[in-house]
Protein backbone atom coordinates (compact mmCIF):
# COMPACT_ATOMS: atom_id res chain seq x y z
CA UNK A 1 0.00 0.00 0.00
CA UNK A 2 2.47 2.30 -1.16
CA UNK A 3 0.20 5.39 -1.07
CA UNK A 4 -0.65 5.06 1.97
CA UNK A 5 2.42 4.72 3.64
CA UNK A 6 3.55 7.57 1.67
CA UNK A 7 1.97 9.83 3.51
CA UNK A 8 4.07 11.10 7.05
CA UNK A 9 1.99 10.19 9.74
CA UNK A 10 3.38 11.90 12.83
CA UNK A 11 1.28 14.68 14.91
CA UNK A 12 3.13 17.61 16.69
CA UNK A 13 2.12 19.80 19.85
CA UNK A 14 0.55 16.25 21.07
CA UNK A 15 -2.30 15.96 19.73
CA UNK A 16 -3.23 12.40 19.77
CA UNK A 17 -5.16 10.33 17.19
CA UNK A 18 -7.97 8.38 19.38
CA UNK A 19 -8.26 5.65 16.57
CA UNK A 20 -11.85 5.27 17.34
CA UNK A 21 -13.85 2.62 14.95
CA UNK A 22 -15.82 4.37 12.21
CA UNK A 23 -19.25 5.39 13.86
CA UNK A 24 -22.28 4.05 12.01
CA UNK A 25 -20.42 1.50 9.76
CA UNK A 26 -22.90 -1.03 8.48
CA UNK A 27 -22.04 -4.31 7.11
CA UNK A 28 -23.85 -4.62 3.93
CA UNK A 29 -24.28 -7.68 1.97
CA UNK A 30 -27.07 -6.37 -0.50
CA UNK A 31 -24.04 -5.75 -3.57
CA UNK A 32 -23.79 -9.81 -3.83
CA UNK A 33 -24.71 -10.84 -7.30
CA UNK A 34 -27.00 -9.33 -10.21
CA UNK A 35 -25.12 -8.92 -13.34
CA UNK A 36 -25.87 -6.34 -15.21
CA UNK A 37 -26.27 -6.69 -19.14
CA UNK A 38 -26.54 -4.30 -22.35
CA UNK A 39 -26.68 -0.30 -21.42
CA UNK A 40 -28.22 0.13 -18.25
CA UNK A 41 -25.26 -1.06 -16.63
CA UNK A 42 -24.74 2.33 -14.90
CA UNK A 43 -28.72 3.36 -14.04
CA UNK A 44 -28.09 1.05 -10.93
CA UNK A 45 -27.38 3.53 -8.64
CA UNK A 46 -30.44 3.34 -7.46
CA UNK A 47 -31.33 4.67 -3.97
CA UNK A 48 -32.13 0.88 -2.54
CA UNK A 49 -28.99 0.25 -1.02
CA UNK A 50 -27.65 -2.10 -4.02
CA UNK A 51 -24.64 0.45 -4.15
CA UNK A 52 -24.21 1.28 -0.80
CA UNK A 53 -20.27 0.78 0.57
CA UNK A 54 -19.65 -1.81 2.93
CA UNK A 55 -17.33 -0.80 5.55
CA UNK A 56 -13.96 0.03 4.77
CA UNK A 57 -11.51 -3.40 5.58
CA UNK A 58 -7.83 -4.21 5.39
CA UNK A 59 -6.38 -4.22 1.91
CA UNK A 60 -3.84 -7.24 2.17
CA UNK A 61 -0.74 -6.90 0.05
CA UNK A 62 -0.65 -5.56 -3.02
CA UNK A 63 -0.53 -6.86 -6.43
CA UNK A 64 2.54 -5.72 -8.59
CA UNK A 65 3.18 -8.02 -11.00
CA UNK A 66 -0.31 -7.16 -13.34
CA UNK A 67 -0.89 -3.17 -14.20
CA UNK A 68 -4.15 -1.90 -15.30
CA UNK A 69 -5.03 1.19 -17.22
CA UNK A 70 -5.74 4.19 -15.80
CA UNK A 71 -9.92 5.16 -16.78
CA UNK A 72 -10.36 8.25 -18.22
CA UNK A 73 -12.76 10.95 -17.67
CA UNK A 74 -14.14 14.07 -19.90
CA UNK A 75 -14.03 17.44 -18.47
CA UNK A 76 -16.77 17.94 -15.36
CA UNK A 77 -18.05 14.35 -15.58
CA UNK A 78 -18.09 11.09 -14.11
CA UNK A 79 -19.71 9.21 -16.82
CA UNK A 80 -17.62 6.57 -18.64
CA UNK A 81 -17.23 6.34 -22.70
CA UNK A 82 -17.19 3.17 -24.49
CA UNK A 83 -13.43 3.12 -24.88
CA UNK A 84 -12.75 3.30 -21.06
CA UNK A 85 -15.22 0.73 -20.76
CA UNK A 86 -13.22 -2.23 -21.55
CA UNK A 87 -10.26 -1.28 -19.37
CA UNK A 88 -12.76 -1.29 -16.33
CA UNK A 89 -13.75 -5.14 -18.07
CA UNK A 90 -10.13 -6.14 -17.88
CA UNK A 91 -10.38 -5.31 -14.10
CA UNK A 92 -13.63 -7.61 -13.89
CA UNK A 93 -12.10 -10.16 -15.99
CA UNK A 94 -8.81 -10.63 -13.42
CA UNK A 95 -11.35 -10.65 -9.83
CA UNK A 96 -13.37 -13.67 -11.83
CA UNK A 97 -10.27 -15.39 -12.51
CA UNK A 98 -8.56 -14.30 -8.68
CA UNK A 99 -11.87 -14.57 -6.80
CA UNK A 100 -9.65 -13.60 -3.44
CA UNK A 101 -9.05 -10.37 -4.98
CA UNK A 102 -10.24 -6.71 -4.16
CA UNK A 103 -9.20 -3.54 -5.69
CA UNK A 104 -9.00 -0.21 -4.60
CA UNK A 105 -10.69 2.64 -6.97
CA UNK A 106 -8.91 6.01 -6.43
CA UNK A 107 -10.63 8.97 -8.37
CA UNK A 108 -8.83 12.10 -9.30
CA UNK A 109 -9.81 15.63 -11.09
CA UNK A 110 -7.36 17.70 -12.95
CA UNK A 111 -6.72 21.17 -10.99
CA UNK A 112 -9.27 23.59 -12.20
CA UNK A 113 -12.69 24.20 -9.67
CA UNK A 114 -13.08 24.22 -6.31
CA UNK A 115 -10.88 21.23 -4.20
CA UNK A 116 -13.81 20.47 -2.56
CA UNK A 117 -15.94 19.48 -5.17
CA UNK A 118 -13.58 17.91 -6.96
CA UNK A 119 -12.84 15.46 -3.47
CA UNK A 120 -17.02 14.66 -4.38
CA UNK A 121 -16.54 14.59 -8.24
CA UNK A 122 -13.51 12.39 -7.55
CA UNK A 123 -15.55 10.10 -5.25
CA UNK A 124 -18.34 10.13 -8.05
CA UNK A 125 -15.86 8.88 -10.59
CA UNK A 126 -14.59 6.24 -8.93
CA UNK A 127 -18.00 5.03 -7.85
CA UNK A 128 -18.83 5.01 -11.51
CA UNK A 129 -15.87 2.53 -12.12
CA UNK A 130 -17.36 0.42 -8.88
CA UNK A 131 -20.73 0.55 -11.07
CA UNK A 132 -19.61 -0.78 -13.53
CA UNK A 133 -17.45 -3.69 -11.83
CA UNK A 134 -20.65 -4.94 -10.32
CA UNK A 135 -22.49 -4.33 -13.37
CA UNK A 136 -19.72 -6.86 -14.54
CA UNK A 137 -20.30 -9.60 -11.63
CA UNK A 138 -18.19 -8.39 -8.88
CA UNK A 139 -19.30 -8.23 -5.43
CA UNK A 140 -19.24 -4.69 -3.91
CA UNK A 141 -17.78 -6.05 -0.73
CA UNK A 142 -14.36 -6.46 -2.70
CA UNK A 143 -14.48 -2.84 -4.51
CA UNK A 144 -13.60 0.10 -2.21
CA UNK A 145 -13.28 3.33 -3.38
CA UNK A 146 -11.60 6.83 -2.72
CA UNK A 147 -11.30 10.06 -3.86
CA UNK A 148 -7.95 11.99 -3.98
CA UNK A 149 -9.91 15.35 -5.68
CA UNK A 150 -7.17 17.39 -7.83
CA UNK A 151 -4.41 16.44 -4.62
CA UNK A 152 -2.60 14.09 -6.88
CA UNK A 153 -1.80 15.17 -10.35
CA UNK A 154 -0.13 12.61 -12.22
CA UNK A 155 1.02 15.59 -14.76
CA UNK A 156 1.88 19.04 -12.68
CA UNK A 157 1.62 21.06 -16.14
CA UNK A 158 -1.46 22.87 -16.64
CA UNK A 159 -3.31 22.33 -20.17
CA UNK A 160 -5.23 20.31 -21.88
CA UNK A 161 -3.08 17.62 -22.28
CA UNK A 162 -2.28 17.60 -18.50
CA UNK A 163 -5.71 18.01 -17.23
CA UNK A 164 -6.81 15.39 -19.34
CA UNK A 165 -4.10 12.83 -17.89
CA UNK A 166 -5.26 14.04 -14.40
CA UNK A 167 -9.06 13.30 -14.78
CA UNK A 168 -8.55 9.22 -14.02
CA UNK A 169 -9.12 6.23 -11.97
CA UNK A 170 -6.83 4.10 -11.06
CA UNK A 171 -6.90 0.40 -9.84
CA UNK A 172 -4.66 -0.93 -7.01
CA UNK A 173 -5.97 -4.87 -6.81
CA UNK A 174 -4.59 -6.41 -3.14
CA UNK A 175 -4.38 -10.46 -2.49
CA UNK A 176 -5.29 -11.20 1.38
CA UNK B 1 -8.84 35.91 32.90
CA UNK B 2 -10.66 39.33 33.66
CA UNK B 3 -10.70 39.28 36.86
CA UNK B 4 -12.99 42.47 37.20
CA UNK B 5 -15.39 43.79 34.13
CA UNK B 6 -16.80 46.54 34.62
CA UNK B 7 -20.37 46.77 32.66
CA UNK B 8 -20.86 48.18 29.58
CA UNK B 9 -22.45 51.63 30.55
CA UNK B 10 -24.95 52.50 27.95
CA UNK B 11 -25.19 52.16 24.58
CA UNK B 12 -24.91 55.09 22.60
CA UNK B 13 -27.88 55.67 19.39
CA UNK B 14 -25.58 57.88 17.15
CA UNK B 15 -26.45 58.80 13.58
CA UNK B 16 -23.23 57.20 12.38
CA UNK B 17 -24.42 54.15 14.09
CA UNK B 18 -24.67 50.92 11.22
CA UNK B 19 -26.99 47.90 11.77
CA UNK B 20 -26.51 44.83 9.79
CA UNK B 21 -29.72 45.60 7.83
CA UNK B 22 -27.54 48.94 6.82
CA UNK B 23 -24.44 47.44 5.01
CA UNK B 24 -24.16 47.74 1.54
CA UNK B 25 -22.52 45.98 -1.24
CA UNK B 26 -19.21 47.83 -2.60
CA UNK B 27 -20.06 50.65 -5.24
CA UNK B 28 -22.98 51.79 -3.54
CA UNK B 29 -21.84 52.95 -0.74
CA UNK B 30 -18.71 53.85 1.61
CA UNK B 31 -18.77 52.59 5.00
CA UNK B 32 -17.98 56.10 7.45
CA UNK B 33 -15.12 55.57 9.59
CA UNK B 34 -15.48 57.44 13.15
CA UNK B 35 -12.60 59.58 14.10
CA UNK B 36 -11.14 58.37 17.86
CA UNK B 37 -8.61 59.52 19.42
CA UNK B 38 -6.51 57.74 21.76
CA UNK B 39 -4.05 60.79 23.17
CA UNK B 40 -5.84 61.06 26.54
CA UNK B 41 -4.49 57.54 26.91
CA UNK B 42 -1.79 56.98 29.11
CA UNK B 43 0.34 54.05 28.26
CA UNK B 44 3.00 53.30 31.16
CA UNK B 45 6.01 52.51 30.53
CA UNK B 46 7.18 48.55 30.33
CA UNK B 47 6.87 45.75 27.36
CA UNK B 48 3.37 44.48 27.91
CA UNK B 49 2.55 48.38 27.27
CA UNK B 50 4.55 48.81 24.25
CA UNK B 51 2.74 45.91 22.85
CA UNK B 52 -0.77 46.94 23.91
CA UNK B 53 0.12 50.90 22.46
CA UNK B 54 1.42 49.03 19.29
CA UNK B 55 -1.84 46.64 18.62
CA UNK B 56 -4.25 49.61 19.57
CA UNK B 57 -2.72 52.04 17.25
CA UNK B 58 -2.51 49.74 14.26
CA UNK B 59 -5.65 47.74 14.57
CA UNK B 60 -7.85 50.77 15.58
CA UNK B 61 -8.35 51.64 12.13
CA UNK B 62 -7.86 48.24 10.35
CA UNK B 63 -11.61 47.39 9.94
CA UNK B 64 -12.37 49.86 8.88
CA UNK B 65 -15.11 50.95 11.38
CA UNK B 66 -12.69 53.60 12.77
CA UNK B 67 -9.84 55.91 11.81
CA UNK B 68 -7.00 57.59 14.01
CA UNK B 69 -7.63 60.55 15.00
CA UNK B 70 -6.38 63.98 16.76
CA UNK B 71 -8.56 64.75 20.30
CA UNK B 72 -9.62 68.21 18.58
CA UNK B 73 -11.43 66.58 15.80
CA UNK B 74 -12.78 62.79 16.90
CA UNK B 75 -15.80 61.76 17.74
CA UNK B 76 -15.16 59.45 20.62
CA UNK B 77 -11.66 59.66 22.60
CA UNK B 78 -10.13 56.79 24.44
CA UNK B 79 -9.17 57.67 28.35
CA UNK B 80 -7.70 55.53 31.32
CA UNK B 81 -4.00 53.89 31.59
CA UNK B 82 -2.32 50.96 30.65
CA UNK B 83 -0.01 49.97 33.28
CA UNK B 84 2.64 46.44 34.77
CA UNK B 85 2.63 45.06 38.10
CA UNK B 86 4.64 42.48 39.16
CA UNK B 87 2.10 39.92 38.90
CA UNK B 88 0.17 41.34 35.76
CA UNK B 89 -0.76 43.89 33.25
CA UNK B 90 -3.83 46.14 34.28
CA UNK B 91 -5.95 48.23 31.88
CA UNK B 92 -8.22 50.74 33.00
CA UNK B 93 -10.04 52.14 29.67
CA UNK B 94 -13.38 54.54 28.88
CA UNK B 95 -14.42 55.51 25.69
CA UNK B 96 -16.69 58.43 25.66
CA UNK B 97 -18.64 60.96 23.21
CA UNK B 98 -16.63 64.02 22.60
CA UNK B 99 -20.55 65.86 21.99
CA UNK B 100 -22.15 64.69 24.67
CA UNK B 101 -19.34 63.55 27.15
CA UNK B 102 -21.12 60.94 28.41
CA UNK B 103 -18.91 57.54 29.03
CA UNK B 104 -20.39 54.65 26.23
CA UNK B 105 -17.47 51.82 27.14
CA UNK B 106 -16.16 51.05 30.14
CA UNK B 107 -13.51 47.99 31.00
CA UNK B 108 -10.75 47.22 32.92
CA UNK B 109 -8.51 44.27 32.46
CA UNK B 110 -6.07 42.37 34.71
CA UNK B 111 -4.14 39.75 33.07
CA UNK B 112 -0.79 38.16 32.34
CA UNK B 113 1.63 40.19 30.06
CA UNK B 114 1.16 38.08 27.39
CA UNK B 115 -2.46 39.20 27.07
CA UNK B 116 -1.36 42.59 25.97
CA UNK B 117 -2.17 41.96 22.34
CA UNK B 118 -5.63 40.83 23.21
CA UNK B 119 -6.74 42.91 25.29
CA UNK B 120 -6.26 45.65 23.04
CA UNK B 121 -8.30 43.89 20.03
CA UNK B 122 -11.13 43.02 22.63
CA UNK B 123 -10.72 46.38 23.82
CA UNK B 124 -11.39 47.77 20.05
CA UNK B 125 -14.55 44.91 19.88
CA UNK B 126 -16.04 46.49 22.44
CA UNK B 127 -15.41 50.19 20.90
CA UNK B 128 -16.98 48.24 17.78
CA UNK B 129 -19.82 46.97 19.39
CA UNK B 130 -20.77 49.45 21.62
CA UNK B 131 -20.38 52.27 18.15
CA UNK B 132 -21.55 50.22 15.58
CA UNK B 133 -23.69 47.72 17.66
CA UNK B 134 -22.14 44.96 15.43
CA UNK B 135 -19.91 42.52 16.92
CA UNK B 136 -16.42 43.19 15.73
CA UNK B 137 -13.63 40.86 14.12
CA UNK B 138 -10.39 42.47 15.48
CA UNK B 139 -10.04 39.72 18.28
CA UNK B 140 -11.08 36.67 16.32
CA UNK B 141 -9.36 34.23 14.60
CA UNK B 142 -8.82 32.47 10.85
CA UNK B 143 -8.30 28.56 10.89
CA UNK B 144 -6.85 27.66 7.28
CA UNK B 145 -5.09 24.75 5.64
CA UNK B 146 -1.55 25.50 3.41
CA UNK B 147 1.77 24.77 3.37
CA UNK B 148 5.11 26.55 3.33
CA UNK B 149 6.70 23.16 1.81
CA UNK B 150 4.08 21.40 0.17
CA UNK B 151 2.91 19.56 2.67
CA UNK B 152 -0.50 20.52 3.67
CA UNK B 153 -1.21 20.93 7.68
CA UNK B 154 -4.01 22.92 9.98
CA UNK B 155 -3.28 25.87 10.95
CA UNK B 156 -4.42 28.92 12.76
CA UNK B 157 -4.39 32.79 12.08
CA UNK B 158 -5.20 35.88 14.43
CA UNK B 159 -7.35 38.48 12.27
CA UNK B 160 -4.77 40.94 13.02
CA UNK B 161 -2.25 38.70 11.21
CA UNK B 162 -0.40 37.89 14.06
CA UNK B 163 -0.18 34.82 16.10
CA UNK B 164 0.01 31.79 13.20
CA UNK B 165 -0.28 28.39 14.89
CA UNK B 166 0.55 25.34 13.21
CA UNK B 167 -1.86 23.02 14.62
CA UNK B 168 -0.61 19.72 12.75
CA UNK B 169 2.24 18.35 11.20
CA UNK B 170 0.83 15.60 8.87
CA UNK B 171 2.21 16.73 5.56
CA UNK B 172 -1.63 15.12 4.03
CA UNK B 173 -4.28 16.43 2.09
CA UNK B 174 -6.48 18.36 4.09
CA UNK B 175 -9.60 20.23 3.71
CA UNK B 176 -11.71 23.13 4.85
CA UNK B 177 -12.05 23.16 8.50
CA UNK B 178 -14.99 24.85 10.33
CA UNK B 179 -15.36 26.34 13.51
CA UNK B 180 -17.82 25.20 16.63
CA UNK B 181 -19.15 28.09 18.25
CA UNK B 182 -17.49 28.34 20.88
CA UNK B 183 -14.21 28.62 19.31
CA UNK B 184 -12.49 25.88 21.65
CA UNK B 185 -13.07 22.85 18.51
CA UNK B 186 -12.40 22.58 14.59
CA UNK B 187 -13.41 20.11 12.15
CA UNK B 188 -12.07 19.18 9.08
CA UNK B 189 -11.23 16.77 6.33
CA UNK B 190 -7.95 15.14 6.25
CA UNK B 191 -6.05 11.89 4.43
CA UNK B 192 -3.94 11.30 7.45
CA UNK B 193 -4.70 7.92 7.89
CA UNK B 194 -5.18 7.26 3.70
CA UNK B 195 -8.54 8.17 3.35
CA UNK B 196 -10.40 11.25 3.31
CA UNK B 197 -12.07 11.34 7.02
CA UNK B 198 -13.57 14.21 9.13
CA UNK B 199 -11.79 15.09 12.27
CA UNK B 200 -12.41 16.92 15.29
CA UNK B 201 -9.46 18.99 16.53
CA UNK B 202 -9.87 20.34 20.61
CA UNK B 203 -7.72 22.95 21.25
CA UNK B 204 -7.60 23.47 24.61
CA UNK B 205 -6.58 20.02 25.16
CA UNK B 206 -4.67 19.74 22.16
CA UNK B 207 -6.22 16.63 21.11
CA UNK B 208 -7.74 14.89 17.49
CA UNK B 209 -10.40 12.57 17.44
CA UNK B 210 -11.68 11.01 14.37
CA UNK B 211 -15.60 11.88 14.05
CA UNK B 212 -16.58 10.43 10.37
CA UNK B 213 -14.48 7.32 8.79
CA UNK B 214 -17.25 5.35 7.12
CA UNK B 215 -16.19 3.68 3.63
CA UNK B 216 -15.82 6.10 1.05
CA UNK B 217 -15.11 10.23 1.17
CA UNK B 218 -16.30 11.53 4.89
CA UNK B 219 -15.85 15.58 3.85
CA UNK B 220 -17.69 18.90 3.94
CA UNK B 221 -17.80 18.52 8.12
CA UNK B 222 -19.66 22.45 9.18
CA UNK B 223 -21.50 22.98 12.50
CA UNK B 224 -25.37 24.13 12.67
CA UNK B 225 -25.19 27.46 14.73
CA UNK B 226 -26.47 25.51 18.05
CA UNK B 227 -23.20 23.44 18.03
CA UNK B 228 -25.79 20.23 18.10
CA UNK B 229 -25.47 19.13 14.66
CA UNK B 230 -22.98 18.60 12.04
CA UNK B 231 -23.51 18.55 8.01
CA UNK B 232 -21.20 15.94 6.28
CA UNK B 233 -20.95 14.94 2.62
CA UNK B 234 -20.58 10.91 2.83
CA UNK B 235 -20.87 8.50 -0.06
CA UNK B 236 -21.56 5.06 2.20
CA UNK B 237 -25.19 5.06 0.20
CA UNK B 238 -23.24 4.42 -2.74
CA UNK B 239 -22.66 8.31 -3.85
CA UNK B 240 -21.68 11.59 -2.26
CA UNK B 241 -24.86 13.25 -0.57
CA UNK B 242 -25.34 16.00 2.17
CA UNK B 243 -26.47 14.58 6.07
CA UNK B 244 -26.67 15.57 9.51
CA UNK B 245 -25.18 14.03 12.57
CA UNK B 246 -27.64 14.99 15.86
CA UNK B 247 -24.46 15.12 17.87
CA UNK B 248 -26.19 13.75 20.68
CA UNK B 249 -27.43 10.91 19.77
CA UNK B 250 -24.86 10.49 16.62
CA UNK B 251 -27.87 9.80 14.21
CA UNK B 252 -27.63 10.18 10.94
CA UNK B 253 -30.67 12.42 9.13
CA UNK B 254 -29.71 12.21 4.84
CA UNK B 255 -30.89 15.36 3.23
CA UNK B 256 -29.86 14.80 -0.46
CA UNK B 257 -30.92 11.94 -3.18
CA UNK B 258 -28.94 12.34 -6.23
CA UNK B 259 -27.57 9.45 -7.40
CA UNK B 260 -26.17 10.86 -10.43
CA UNK B 261 -24.46 13.64 -9.20
CA UNK B 262 -21.79 14.82 -6.58
CA UNK B 263 -22.86 17.34 -3.83
CA UNK B 264 -19.90 19.22 -1.82
CA UNK B 265 -19.27 22.36 0.79
CA UNK B 266 -22.26 22.27 3.26
CA UNK B 267 -22.90 25.30 5.32
CA UNK B 268 -25.76 26.50 7.61
CA UNK B 269 -27.69 29.05 7.23
CA UNK B 270 -27.60 31.96 10.58
CA UNK B 271 -30.69 30.33 11.73
CA UNK B 272 -29.92 26.96 11.37
CA UNK B 273 -32.99 26.15 9.55
CA UNK B 274 -31.40 25.83 6.08
CA UNK B 275 -28.12 24.11 4.46
CA UNK B 276 -26.30 26.07 1.40
CA UNK B 277 -24.28 23.36 -0.90
CA UNK B 278 -22.94 22.49 -3.69
CA UNK B 279 -24.47 19.97 -6.26
CA UNK B 280 -23.85 19.62 -10.40
CA UNK B 281 -27.06 18.30 -10.19
CA UNK B 282 -28.21 20.94 -13.09
CA UNK B 283 -24.80 20.25 -14.60
CA UNK B 284 -21.28 22.33 -13.43
CA UNK B 285 -21.22 22.61 -9.32
CA UNK B 286 -23.69 25.41 -8.20
CA UNK B 287 -25.36 26.49 -5.25
CA UNK B 288 -28.33 24.97 -3.97
CA UNK B 289 -30.59 25.92 -0.50
CA UNK B 290 -32.91 23.32 0.87
CA UNK B 291 -34.30 23.02 4.66
CA UNK B 292 -32.03 21.01 7.00
CA UNK B 293 -35.04 18.99 7.77
CA UNK B 294 -34.37 18.03 4.02
CA UNK B 295 -36.71 18.54 1.28
CA UNK B 296 -36.63 19.75 -2.53
CA UNK B 297 -33.46 21.60 -3.00
CA UNK B 298 -33.47 25.09 -5.17
CA UNK B 299 -30.47 26.40 -6.79
CA UNK B 300 -29.91 30.36 -5.87
CA UNK B 301 -27.05 30.64 -7.95
CA UNK B 302 -27.56 31.77 -11.85
CA UNK B 303 -24.40 33.69 -13.60
CA UNK B 304 -21.11 31.74 -13.67
CA UNK B 305 -20.16 28.85 -15.54
CA UNK B 306 -19.23 26.94 -11.95
CA UNK B 307 -20.23 28.41 -8.30
CA UNK B 308 -18.37 26.95 -5.33
CA UNK B 309 -17.76 27.16 -2.00
CA UNK B 310 -20.43 28.77 -0.35
CA UNK B 311 -20.65 30.53 2.80
CA UNK B 312 -23.54 32.50 4.68
CA UNK B 313 -23.16 35.57 6.54
CA UNK B 314 -25.13 36.53 9.74
CA UNK B 315 -26.99 39.02 8.31
CA UNK B 316 -28.65 36.36 6.07
CA UNK B 317 -26.84 37.05 2.73
CA UNK B 318 -24.30 34.46 1.07
CA UNK B 319 -20.97 34.69 -0.80
CA UNK B 320 -20.05 32.10 -3.09
CA UNK B 321 -17.33 31.85 -5.39
CA UNK B 322 -18.43 32.13 -8.86
CA UNK B 323 -16.28 31.56 -12.57
CA UNK B 324 -16.77 34.49 -15.08
CA UNK B 325 -14.45 34.90 -17.94
CA UNK B 326 -12.49 32.14 -16.40
CA UNK B 327 -11.47 33.55 -12.92
CA UNK B 328 -13.23 32.51 -10.04
CA UNK B 329 -14.81 35.64 -8.34
CA UNK B 330 -17.12 36.68 -4.87
CA UNK B 331 -20.64 36.51 -5.81
CA UNK B 332 -23.28 38.16 -2.84
CA UNK B 333 -26.47 36.41 -2.73
CA UNK B 334 -29.11 38.47 -1.03
CA UNK B 335 -31.91 36.34 -0.39
CA UNK B 336 -34.52 38.85 -0.30
CA UNK B 337 -33.85 39.81 -3.14
CA UNK B 338 -32.55 36.61 -4.73
CA UNK B 339 -29.89 38.96 -6.70
CA UNK B 340 -26.23 38.01 -7.34
CA UNK B 341 -23.88 41.12 -7.21
CA UNK B 342 -20.32 40.35 -8.31
CA UNK B 343 -17.88 42.10 -5.77
CA UNK B 344 -14.46 41.40 -6.32
CA UNK B 345 -12.60 41.77 -10.10
CA UNK B 346 -9.55 41.21 -11.49
CA UNK B 347 -6.90 38.29 -13.40
CA UNK B 348 -7.02 36.36 -10.02
CA UNK B 349 -9.26 33.83 -8.54
CA UNK B 350 -11.21 34.41 -5.47
CA UNK B 351 -11.44 30.90 -4.14
CA UNK B 352 -13.60 29.86 -0.90
CA UNK B 353 -14.65 33.11 0.94
CA UNK B 354 -16.37 32.86 4.96
CA UNK B 355 -17.95 35.96 6.36
CA UNK B 356 -16.49 37.64 9.81
CA UNK B 357 -18.90 37.93 12.21
CA UNK B 358 -19.42 41.75 11.15
CA UNK B 359 -21.37 40.52 8.16
CA UNK B 360 -18.91 43.48 6.58
CA UNK B 361 -15.47 41.60 5.98
CA UNK B 362 -14.79 38.39 3.76
CA UNK B 363 -11.55 37.06 4.88
CA UNK B 364 -10.72 34.38 0.87
CA UNK B 365 -8.08 32.44 -0.81
CA UNK B 366 -6.58 34.70 -3.38
CA UNK B 367 -4.70 32.35 -5.89
CA UNK B 368 -2.51 33.88 -8.82
CA UNK B 369 -1.23 31.07 -10.85
CA UNK B 370 -0.63 28.15 -8.29
CA UNK B 371 -0.39 30.13 -5.25
CA UNK B 372 -3.05 31.23 -2.80
CA UNK B 373 -3.00 33.78 -0.27
CA UNK B 374 -5.23 35.12 2.54
CA UNK B 375 -6.98 38.21 2.17
CA UNK B 376 -9.43 40.14 3.91
CA UNK B 377 -12.22 41.65 1.57
CA UNK B 378 -14.20 44.76 3.48
CA UNK B 379 -17.08 44.90 1.39
CA UNK B 380 -18.54 48.49 1.99
CA UNK B 381 -15.21 49.89 1.24
CA UNK B 382 -13.64 47.65 -1.57
CA UNK B 383 -10.69 47.60 0.85
CA UNK B 384 -7.95 44.58 0.47
CA UNK B 385 -5.51 43.37 3.20
CA UNK B 386 -3.21 40.58 3.25
CA UNK B 387 -3.92 38.65 6.36
CA UNK B 388 -0.93 35.69 5.73
CA UNK B 389 2.73 37.07 4.79
CA UNK B 390 4.47 34.23 5.61
CA UNK B 391 5.75 32.51 2.06
CA UNK B 392 3.70 29.47 1.38
CA UNK B 393 0.09 27.93 -0.32
CA UNK B 394 -2.35 29.18 1.72
CA UNK B 395 -6.41 28.38 1.39
CA UNK B 396 -9.54 27.60 3.06
CA UNK B 397 -10.04 30.15 5.12
CA UNK B 398 -12.61 30.07 8.18
CA UNK B 399 -13.07 32.98 10.35
CA UNK B 400 -14.27 32.13 13.89
CA UNK B 401 -17.60 33.53 15.04
CA UNK B 402 -16.53 34.35 18.51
Amino acid sequence: MKKLIRFRVCFSIGLILVVASGVGCRARQADRGARGNGDDYFDPMRLDGTYALGPRGEFGEEILDVAFENVHFGFDSYNIPQSERLKIQAVADYMHEHPEVTVLIDGHCDERGSREYNLSLGEHRALSVRAVLISEGISGDRIHTRSFGSEVPLDPRSNEEAWARNRRGEFTLFRP
Amino acid sequence: MVLTRLILLGSFLGVLSLSAADIRIVGEGRGEAVPVSIEDFRFERGDASAVFRDTLETNLSRWGWFRRSDAQHASYYLRGQSRETARAFVVDVEALSRRTGRTIYRERFREDASEARMLALRIIDGLTEAIHEVPGVASTRVAFIGSADGQQDLYTIGADGHDMMQLTRDGVPSFRPSWHPTRDVIFYTSFVRGFPDVYRVDLEAGRRSVVSREAGINAGASVSPDGRRLALILSRDGNPEVYIRDKSDGSLTRITYTPHNAEASPVWSPDGRQLAFVSDMQGGPHVFVVSSEGGRPRRISRGGSQNVTPDWGPDGRLVYSSRRRGRFQLVVYDPATEEETQITDGAVDHENPSWGRDGRHIVYARRDGRISTLHILDTQTNGQIRLTTRPGDWYFPAWSHR
